[in-house]
This record gives structure tokens, C-alpha cells and sequence, in this order.
């Protein structure tokens, strides 16, 4: 193997890493002003939403966020979601109305902790809150679950390629054990 | 992002159409694995609820690493364990050539695998076209959790596409890839009983 070649590629891979938890940290410190293609939504979180309020106001916007409260009042029919930004110290209210007859994707229950993705017109500067368009619960696990089963294919697949018995790696170890 | 298992499937199907084979086929299903590698520190940072660290490491280089710079990366740093480990190309020229004089919609197909095969000189070209899959796969998904940011750094949504068809978290992904990965399957068992028929 060419070392100047692995090393060269080591630190491109570095480079990379670096450049990117830098680029990160930066984003997360001071979001850049968020943007929108054609007619689609603003993707913001709840701090973007507080910093850029103006830019974002009376449009249509799109969080992905794990829920910290919820209260359906069945008088009025309208649920409030409560979402909190822990590390910016701020939280806002995402108010869906009639939402017994609103068309759920995805959603048995709402559950605080679940990860849901909420489209939603921005009143923030007027009245404080969101109000509630369309809401999708990302059920993550399923994901998790089937990338665990895609894990499963793949080790045989590597050991395979690398020519690794996995059955005389064992017998080693037990020889090695006995020896000591 | 889709699971793992259609990511699978859609490199399985990718690799019967452009000829990737054998020990090709395992670097470049990595391949389509790979920008999902680095979702692990998310997992665990998570899951030990480091909230901080997951905002300020994890989730920024998950980030990148679905786009091209980020595949780039991977790709370089991977293909560092398996490099010289393929074994020499077949002979791809001498195949073309037996097959240049011969006409018909299959020799056409056999024609151009046996031309790209002799293109696919490196891990890192595998790795890279893997991960370049993978982030073509997950911008099929509805761009609600950010969509792909194709062009990172560059922040700007116009380079975050998303061609709207399923939601992350769903079957939809393998509901959706099924019908193409049986057909793959089957063309590619009667392309090898035509094979053996041919051989022998």
C-alpha cells in the first residue's frame, strides 16, 4: 500500500470531520438566514424561527422536532403542542384546530418524546404561536430496526470479502485461554 | 433517511444493471451504506442522551457526510482498507471484442458491462458511486426532516432537493423498491442460465 497515499487520505477524511463540526458549531451558534424553494415551506427549528421571526412570518414552515407537552381541549377541538429548545431557553405553540377531523399521517396517539414532522403557518411576531397545518409522526425505530436487519447482511458479507473465519477465530481464543 | 435494507436493495438492483460483481458488489453495497456510517455517533450520543454533543458533533457531520464533499470524504477514508485487496479486472477488452460483431438488445447489454467493468478500476471509485446512490436514494424521501443537502456547505434550500415519495420511517422505501429488486433478481438468474447454457 502506498503510505503517502493512505495518509494523504487520512487527512482529507480529517480535513473533512474537522470542517465539519466547525461548520456545525457555527450553524448552531448562529443559524444563516433560512431560505425556501418554489412554494415549498421554511425548514426551520424553533430558535430560527424566534431569530428570523420577521423574514418567516405569516409563512408556511416546516419543524422536525420530539414534543415536550401537548393539551387537546375537546370543547374547542383544538390540540396545542408544546415544544421547547432547552439550550436557547425558549418554547412555542403549535395550535391545530378542529383537529378531530383532521387528516393525521402516521399517528395513532400523540406522545411526548416522539419525533413528529409539523408543517405550519408562522404567527409568531402576532400571536405567539403556530398554527398547525399537517402533522407526520417519524417513527424512527422502524428505521433503526431495519438498518440493524441491513447490519446483519452486511457483517457475514465483510468477514466474507476479508476472508475472516469467524469459527476458527473462536477455536484461537479458546486455545490461547488454555495455554495461559 | 430509508432503512438499510432498501438501501441494499436499490445497490443489489444497481449492481446487476452496471455489472458490479463479486467482491466489486460487497465495496460498492458498503458504498451505499457508507454516508449512514456516521449516524452511530448520533445513536449513541442519543441514546446516552448527550444532548450536546449530538447537536455540536454528531449532527453536523451526519450532515455532511450526505453530500458529494461528505461521499468524497468516506470514500478516500474507506477505501483505505481496500485498497490492492481487488483482484486483477477481468479481461474486459477481449470480452468487447468477442462481443463488438454480434448485434441484438443483449449483446448491446453485455457490451456496455463489460465496458463499464473495465472503467471500475478502484475501491474508491465504487465506494464514492455507492454513496452517491445512497444520497440519490434518500432525496426520493419527502424533505420535511431537511431534505439532501446535495451542495453542503452551501445552505441554501434550492440545493436541498427532495423528489417527494416516501416518508423515513416507513416501509414505503421497501414497498416501493420490491417489484424492481424480484425483477433484478429473475433477469439476472435467466442471464446466468444463459450463461451456463453458453458455456457449456
Amino acid at each position: 500500500m502506498n503510505n503517502r497515499k493512505t495518509i494523504l487520505k487520512i487527512l482529507v477524511f480529517g480535513i473533512y470531520a474537522i470542517g465539519s463540526i466547525f461548520i456545525g458549531v457555527i450553524w448552531f451558534l448562529n443559524p444563516p438566514i433560512p431560505t425556501k424553494w418554489n412554494e415549498d415551506p421554511y425548514r426551520i427549528d424553533i430558535y430560527d424561527l424566534y431569530k428570523f421571526a420577521n423574514v418567516v412570518e405569516n409563512e408556511q414552515i416546516v419543524l422536525y422536532q420530539g414534543i415536550n407537552d401537548y393539551n387537546y381541549s375537546e370543547s374547542s377541538d383544538i390540540l396545542s403542542i408544546l415544544i421547547k429548545d432547552t439550550f436557547h431557553n425558549i418554547q412555542i405553540t403549535i395550535q391545530f384546530n378542529n383537529w378531530s377531523k383532521h387528516e393525521k399521517y402516521n399517528i395513532i396517539d400523540i406522545g411526548i418524546g416522539s419525533s413528529y414532522c409539523i408543517k405550519g403557518k408562522s404567527l409568531l411576531i402576532s400571536e405567539g404561536i403556530v398554527l398547525g397545518i399537517d402533522i407526520v409522526e417519524i417513527r424512527s425505530y422502524i428505521t433503526n430496526i431495519l438498518s440493524f436487519a441491513g447490519l446483519a447482511i452486511m457483517v457475514p458479507l465483510i468477514f466474507y470479502y476479508f476472508k475472516i473465519d469467524f469459527k476458527k477465530l473462536k477455536i484461537r481464543k479458546k486455545e490461547s485461554s488454555r495455554g495461559s | 433517511m430509508p432503512d438499510w435494507i432498501a438501501h441494499l436493495m436499490f445497490g443489489i438492483i444497481l449492481s446487476f444493471l452496471l455489472g458490479i460483481k463479486g467482491e466489486k458488489r460487497i465495496i460498492f453495497l458498503i458504498g451505499n451504506l457508507m454516508p449512514d456510517f456516521l449516524r452511530f455517533p448520533i445513536f449513541i450520543t442519543e441514546f446516552l442522551n448527550l444532548d450536546l454533543l449530538s447537536e455540536f458533533i454528531s449532527f453536523p457531520i451526519n450532515q455532511s457526510s450526505h453530500s458529494i464533499i461528505g461521499v468524497l470524504a468516506l470514500a478516500s477514508f474507506i477505501s483505505i482498507f481496500f485498497e490492492g485487496s481487488l483482484e486483477p479486472l477481468e479481461s474486459g477488452l477481449i470480452k468487447n471484442q468477442l462481443i463488438s460483431n454480434k448485434s441484438g438488445l443483449k449483446f448491446k447489454l453485455l457490451k456496455f458491462q463489460s465496458m463499464w467493468q473495465t472503467k471500475i478500476k478502484s475501491p474508491f471509485f465504487l465506494l464514492f458511486l455507492g454513496g452517491i446512490l445512497h444520497i440519490f436514494l434518500d432525496s426520493f424521501m419527502w424533505p420535511w426532516t431537511g431534505g439532501i443537502n446535495w451542495f453542503y456547505p452551501l445552505d441554501f434550500a434550492m440545493f436541498r432537493w427532495s423528489f417527494k415519495l416516501w416518508w423515513p420511517g416507513s416501509f414505503d422505501a421497501i414497498i416501493l423498491l420490491l417489484p424492481f429488486f424480484i425483477i433484478s433478481l429473475i433477469l439476472k438468474g435467466i442471464f446466468y442460465a444463459d450463461k451456463i447454457k453458453t458455456n457449456s
